[in-house]
């Protein structure tokens, strides 16, 4: 019993310290800074759908003994595995470089050294921890260090919003100003919820951590209460920019502006505080992603995974995350804008969306595969109610992106 | 034989990319203007949390140069031929405002 509450507190601590990161700090603040509290439902119905997701992941994993990968590989056939597989190693690479580009601007921030010079020592030291630690040590070393993001539930406490107002921008509305930037911003804030890399780890995870139909329970309060707690945090994010930015009339054209967010709430510790939240998140994200990228080649690909095994045991899965936090660290050396950079890698993940929800559908609907867990009448509606939306975010990201985006 | 160079209305497509054209350009200097603005009021909030020592003058600095690259973006599109006198001169004194911005924060910093 104590090792089931030991287990949900630290899936809800991942999932607090590990839901903000480049993509939903730099959304939220843009959202807040030029629609208030009007985007907050985008926020919302981003951590929801994250939930479901995640359930639906780890519910497959544990009945199953296999990943969302496995599963979409053996039940669809390589020929349409290799789309969901080059989509998300494409999207996956992208946010991965900004991840990298996070820490990098945070780092420059706190000692004016140029972050480009700091994207490869941040990508080996990345590549060091993979290399000689586990899995639990990845996932809850971080998210552990991440529960730093606490600071802006503590920031919009201190600036005291109206909370009837926060309240009543859940409920989502139409754009009073800027239609396309407005639905941009929302597809944005989406794609950094909703990461299919998010996924495609948390189904790894549940593999590496051995979970059974036992943690089934384990997995949906995790998934729930997680989610809740980290989507409220990218909440809070919204309202302090909301707060901070929108009466000044700041919109956020570069990464450096938003460190002043927290200064008028908190003053000097509310810089400090960003600054490590900044860094501290995005790294934890940048060894989520590499792995997951390594998970889900080695997965698809059939070759030995896991990051409990020593690396030469697995060689190909270890080689793998070598190279690609190589290869995402060379466009932040070279200088690339990272919010341009955030904000087209969160569009393309929300159109990236369908080659990997839609099949769930049917995954989670086949009892060859989850046998007595298939998908009730409410997990069905939400799966389907996101198949639906993730196709119309695909038709429109495209569009949006260069209407709306900056 | 349906004509595709036009639109369902009518209008022929080059004179339909012209008033897009068109319309890019008042919107480019809008956004312009709406950036410089933008950027004035981070130095501003720069400015105060420097005095207030909220800030770290090296993080001060960072903002100033960025404001700069800011400055010198809409030096280029004042200059450019593509605007209109009137464009010209709101872009001109949004550019105005925002120096005399960094000018405050530089003689706050170090």
């Amino acid at each position: 019993m104590s090792r089931k509450i030991a287990e949900v507190a630290l899936g809800v601590v991942t999932g607090i310290g590990g839901f903000l990161e480049v993509g939903s700090l730099a959304t939220a603040v843009q959202g807040g800074a030029e629609f208030g509290f009007q985007l907050g439902w985008a926020v919302l119905l981003g951590s929801a759908s994250l939930m479901v997701l995640m359930e639906a992941s780890g519910r497959l994993a544990a009945v199953s003994d296999r990943t969302l990968i496995d599963q979409l590989r053996e039940r669809f056939g390589i020929r349409f595995f290799l789309l969901p597989l080059v989509v998300g190693f494409v999207v996956s690479l992208l946010v991965l470089a900004s991840e990298i580009g996070g820490v990098s601007l945070a780092l420059q921030m706190a000692t004016g050294v140029r972050f480009q010079l700091w994207a490869l020592p941040i990508a080996f030291l990345a590549w060091l921890l993979l290399w000689r630690g586990t899995f639990s040590l990845v996932e809850n070393g971080t998210a552990i260090l991440g529960l730093v993001s606490v600071v802006f539930l503590v920031g919009a406490a201190a600036l005291h919003p109206r909370w009837t107002s926060v309240g009543a921008g859940l409920i989502p509305s139409r754009a009073t100003h800027e239609v396309a930037r407005y639905w941009y911003l929302a597809i944005s804030i989406l794609g950094a919820s909703i990461s299919p890399y998010l996924y495609a780890f948390y189904s790894s995870g549940a593999i590496e951590d051995g979970w059974t139909t036992e943690d089934l329970g384990v997995n949906r309060i995790t998934a729930v209460l997680g989610n809740l707690f980290g989507g409220g945090l990218a909440l809070m994010t919204l309202v302090v920019a909301a707060m901070v930015f929108l009466p000044r009339h700041i919109h956020v054209d570069a990464y450096e502006q938003t460190a002043l967010v927290l200064t008028p709430a908190l003053s000097h510790p509310g810089f400090v505080f960003f600054l490590a939240t900044l860094a501290i998140t995005c790294f934890g994200t940048t060894l989520e992603i590499a792995l997951a990228i390594a998970y889900m080649l080695a997965q698809g690909l059939g070759w030995p995974w896991s990051e409990n095994m020593r690396p030469a045991a697995d060689s190909r899965f270890s080689f793998t995350y070598t190279v690609v936090l190589l290869v995402a660290a060379i466009p932040i050396a070279l200088g690339v804008n990272v919010l341009g950079l955030t904000n087209i890698s969160m569009v393309l993940t929300a159109a990236s969306l369908p080659v990997t929800v839609v099949p769930m559908v049917v995954l989670m609907n086949d009892r060859d595969v989850m046998g007595k867990s298939v998908n009730g009448f409410v997990g069905n509606v939400a799966l389907v109610a996101l198949a639906v939306m993730s196709c119309v975010i695909l038709l429109a990201a495209i569009p949006l992106q260069l209407l709306g985006g900056s | 034989m349906a004509i595709p160079s036009r639109s369902r209305r009518g209008a022929p497509v080059p004179l339909i990319a012209l008033a897009a054209l068109a319309a890019c350009g008042g919107g480019g200097a809008k956004q312009q203007v709406e950036s410089l603005d933008s950027w004035r009021a981070t130095i501003d909030l720069a400015t105060e949390a420097q005095l207030r020592g909220w800030v770290t003058p090296r993080y001060a600095h960072q903002l100033r140069d960025k404001a700069r690259t800011a400055l010198a973006d809409a030096a280029k599109s004042a200059n450019s031929s593509d605007l209109s006198a009137a464009a010209r001169d709101s872009v001109t004194d949004a550019a105005r405002s925002l120096e005399a911005a960094v000018a405050s924060l530089e003689r706050v910093g170090p």
